[in-house]
């Protein structure tokens, strides 16, 4: 197994008249047996990162080093790494066993270790029983199967993945996932996955690196990036529904320190943020600030038995999503629009006035201008 | 009237006309074909005097001990005729298999790589398509006798081995056809371009594979203006110089020429049968999305 450094990491696919830069200064050190995760939305560069890794792009300034060895001008082939694609890019006029036995056929290894590596990663992944059949006979599941198996039996020193669950249905995508992270804890192998979907991001990964306009934005482990996002992109990314955002500023009144929402609607939200918060508040009191608010941490006055403090407002329900377990809410403060993410204890009707508060140990505030984490 | 009686009527009434036009069109379409496999067994005195078949006392009232192998036997002994078809064996497959291989390397690397003037060769492709071919008859001529090319198999063949039809035909399927995933997947997995390019690419698009050779082949063999302002020795003539020489202002064999006409259908027919499937699957590919 495998490191990976990543230095610096330029590339512009357009040229110096019309630049069109793609990744714009990627540092990234992924350990050693490390599962990273590279998530961000459409066109932030992960997928560019992987690819510039696996060696399908050239680069146009920076280094990547795979233990301790620089790949730069190391053709794909040569750098040991095996690649499992979104549409599971299986040859579609070999079978099944062809496919996986391929990259081991042109690496020249004797034809007993080919069937013996081949039928062991089949049985791992239970695809022995088509073995002998061609990929469009198989189901999307069962194709992004082979595709695993054909990365496994070259046992390569890094495993990159490109959105392999984006073409699966809900089920398939749920069962594949779970495939995936055994396969991590099983080969103890270094894995570099790219998705855009903070599901799989914080289900799988050891670490996440968060990505926007072809820059990191954040590495950390996933509840790290979940509760202590660095600015509002990432609060933004990760977490279904959205974070609440609510821009206004920290005041005296009357003695106490009160979050005031920055619109002059009489609903405008107005509470007191309490002494602790109010102390790490202290030094960005009066500037303009935008208060981020989690769905869950937002709970129904009638079912709230928290004892950490709490604030008091008033909503109207727009509409309520009963997922089963949970309901969410879409409120109205009158001035403000909020998601709140309730059990799903109660039934809600449309309009209904709701006495609702906020967890306020688990607020986050954001600088108004740069967006980043106060 | 029943709703479903009256559409099933209208049904069968559409079907009926459909095959009728059809049994027609096909009538037409065989008619010169029997009228020429007729005249190669008619002798001299017959050819002019009886559309089809000379009527006679046998059996369907024609007179069968009229029509004879005579006409076939006189181009295998008077003219040079096995070596003409060895010639035109030769060229046509060497052009269906050079031009084959080519035009799919170039219309793979004119849709799959990234190079600087890939936009600008593909414009000179599509030039040279919209050129008409009898308009290139006097520059070629004057290219080859510069090269020295003249009165040589060279001379046909070179000018015929990158085909700007076959390469933008390939350029569309390859398109269609080849995922660029599973090229980067081969280059993963060990493949270099050459063998990318046979193994994984080829196997992709065979369908255009067969149907282009069968094109190609069959362009060649029939392929009559090249050779013979090309060709001057008669012993490299292919069949379609040939049997044209047949016909002069002073002679006309039309017998030997339709005798000679109805071998040169027989391999190109042959060729038809092995490689229909491929050839159909190969012009409808792309229509429907997989």
């Amino acid at each position: 197994m495998a490191s990976v450094t990543l230095e610096n990491l330029f590339k512009n696919y357009g040229d110096a008249k019309r630049p069109n830069v793609a990744l714009k200064g990627i540092d990234l050190e992924i350990r050693d047996r490390e599962f990273m995760v590279l998530v961000g939305p459409s066109g932030c560069g992960k997928s560019t990162t992987l690819r510039v890794i696996a060696g399908l792009e050239d680069l146009t300034s920076g280094r990547v080093i795979i233990d301790g060895q620089e790949m730069n001008h190391v053709l794909p082939r040569d750098r040991d790494i095996a690649m499992v694609f979104q549409n599971y890019a299986l040859y579609p006029h070999m079978s099944v066993y062809e496919n996986m036995a391929f990259a081991l056929k042109m690496r020249r290894f004797p034809a007993d270790e080919i069937r013996s590596r081949v039928e062991s990663a089949a049985k791992a992944l239970d695809i022995t029983s088509y073995l002998h059949r061609k990929p469009h006979t198989l189901s999307g599941g069962q194709m992004q199967r082979v595709a695993l198996g054909r990365a496994i039996v070259r046992s390569p020193r890094v495993f990159l993945f490109d959105e392999p669950l984006s073409n699966l249905d809900a089920k398939a995508r749920v069962s594949m996932r779970t495939e995936i992270v055994k396969l991590h804890d099983r080969l103890q192998a270094t894995m570099i996955y790219v998705t855009h979907d903070q599901v799989e991001a914080m289900t799988m990964g050891d670490r996440i690196c968060v990505m926007n306009e072809g820059k990191i934005v954040q590495v950390d482990e996933p509840l790290n990036i979940y509760n202590r996002p660095v600015n509002m992109f990432v609060a933004a990314f990760i977490g279904s529904p959205q974070i609440n955002f609510i821009k206004g500023r920290i005041v005296s009144e009357e003695g106490r320190s009160c979050f005031v929402e920055q619109n002059d609607d009489a609903d405008a939200l107005r509470f007191d943020i309490g002494e602790q918060l109010s102390l790490r508040m202290e030094a960005h009191r009066g500037k303009t600030l935008v208060l981020g608010v989690r769905p869950e941490d937002i709970y129904d006055q009638r079912r709230c038995t928290a004892t950490q403090p709490t604030s008091q407002q008033f909503a109207r329900v727009e509409i309520s999503e009963p997922m089963g377990p949970e309901t969410y809410l879409y409120l109205n403060t009158g001035a403000h629009p909020l998601i709140a993410r309730v059990r799903s204890n109660d039934r809600y009707q449309t309009n209904e006035q709701l006495q609702f508060r906020m967890d306020l140990a688990k607020l986050h505030f954001f600088d108004a201008e740069s967006g980043l984490a106060l | 009237m029943r709703p479903f009686r009256k559409a099933s009527l209208l049904l069968g009434i559409s079907q009926t006309m459909t095959y009728v036009l059809l049994t027609l069109a096909s009538l037409v379409t065989l008619a010169p074909f029997y009228w020429l496999a007729v005249a190669a067994f008619k002798n001299k005195e017959d050819f002019f005097a009886y559309n089809f078949l000379p009527p006679g006392e046998g059996l369907f009232g024609v007179a069968w001990e009229r029509l004879s192998l005579g006409n076939f036997t006189r181009i295998f002994t008077e003219l040079d005729f096995a070596n003409n078809i060895l010639n035109s064996v030769f060229l046509a497959s060497t052009t269906a298999v050079l031009s084959t291989i080519t035009a799919a390397m170039g219309g793979y690397a004119l849709a799959r790589f990234e190079f600087r003037g890939r936009n600008l060769v593909l414009a000179v492709v599509l030039t040279a398509l919209v050129i008409p071919a009898p308009l290139l008859l006097a520059p070629s001529y004057q290219l080859l006798y510069h090269l020295n090319l003249l009165d040589s198999y060279a001379g046909l063949l070179l000018p015929a081995v990158a085909p700007a039809f076959g390469v933008f035909l390939f350029r569309q399927t390859m398109l269609n056809s080849v995922p660029p995933s599973l090229i980067e997947s081969a280059r993963i997995d060990g493949c270099g371009e050459l063998r990318t390019f046979f193994t994984i690419v080829l196997p992709l698009v065979r369908p255009m594979l067969g149907a282009y050779l069968m094109i190609s082949f069959l362009g060649t063999w029939n392929n009559f203006i090249n050779p013979q302002i090309i060709l001057q020795d008669a012993e490299k003539f292919p069949l379609s110089v040939a049997l044209a020489s047949l016909q002069t202002a002073y002679r006309s064999e039309y017998g030997m020429i339709t005798a000679g006409t109805l071998v040169s259908i027989a391999p190109v027919a042959l060729l038809f049968l092995l490689l229909q499937k491929e050839f159909i699957r190969g012009l409808t590919s792309g229509a429907v999305k997989e």
